[in-house]
């Protein structure tokens, strides 16, 4: 179990709730704003969207990436998505975020799903595949956070970013502009 | 939009640039800009200067770009941004695809 501090950030999304497009976006901007993190922050966005699509995709509509191999995969991957996303009865995605001593954003987000077998499923093994459409988004972001680990039953990844990771000559110039 | 595609007169060259963001939510739009694509020795630069964010679905969809031109065809992914080099140079796109700045 997470041991939540009284200044810990929660969302819960359920169902039709998770099909809006623009979730991760606003959900960075609200992290950003919250956590006094420089904004826009394309880094921490990369994390949060591998890790809420897969929550999403592969937790709570259960859809394989393996779809994506067959022929027109793609196109079949996002129908498919689509269509179950509209059909979403009891699916939800949780979001806690919490502000470490240090200054690490700790992030956990944990779906409705079965879960997986983190043992045995790991990223794609040769990075250097070129036939494989899909298994990079957990080896961007493990490469990306200081930490990642599954939870549980695998419907729980949690990671620690430090907000100073950025490009190498990338700086921060500008915070949230709250208007 | 968000993809533009522009073909030299004699189709040897295709040059698709990418706009802001760069994940499967352009997918169609990035897929119409390669799907005429014949020509067997074309060269395709997939502009990313002005790419301000790419995640796994966009690797996905550049290796798609590659598999449909074919092995005697050439992708050249230019001038990247620092936080798209990044995320290419974590999947090692750095070595499957060249990239010039």
């Amino acid at each position: 179990m997470l041991n939540l501090a009284i200044d810990t950030l929660y969302w819960r999304y359920e169902n039709q709730e998770l099909a809006d497009l623009s979730l991760i976006q606003k959900l960075v901007r609200s992290i950003c704003v919250e956590c006094d993190l420089c904004y826009p922050n394309p880094l921490l966005e990369i994390v949060l969207s591998e890790v809420i699509t897969n929550a999403i995709d592969h937790g709570v509509l259960a859809l394989s990436s393996t779809v994506k191999d067959s022929a027109n995969g793609f196109d079949a991957y996002l129908s498919e998505r689509s269509r179950r996303i509209t059909a979403l009865k009891k699916g939800w995605v949780t979001l806690a975020v919490e502000k470490m001593n240090g200054g690490n954003i700790q992030i956990a987000v944990q779906d409705s799903g079965s879960g997986f077998d983190y043992q045995v499923n790991q990223p794609i093994k040769d990075p250097l595949s070129e036939v494989q459409f899909y298994g990079r988004g957990l080896l961007i972001v493990s490469s990306l956070c200081e930490s990642m680990s599954h939870v549980g039953n695998g419907n729980c990844i949690v990671v620690e970013f430090d907000p100073s990771t950025r490009a190498s000559n990338g700086k921060c110039t500008s915070a949230v502009v709250t208007a | 939009m968000s993809v533009i595609s522009e073909q030299s007169n004699n189709g040897d060259e295709v040059t698709v640039a990418v706009a802001g963001r760069f994940d499967y939510r352009i997918y169609d739009s990035f897929k119409a800009s390669f799907s005429d694509i014949e020509n067997e020795s074309v060269t395709v630069n997939v502009d990313l200067s002005k790419t301000e964010y790419m995640d796994s679905s966009a690797l996905g969809m550049l290796l798609m770009l590659r598999e449909h031109v074919g092995r005697a065809a050439t992708v050249l992914l230019v001038n990247p941004t620092p936080d798209v080099m990044r995320v290419l140079t974590i999947a090692n796109f750095d070595k499957l695809f060249s990239i010039r700045s």
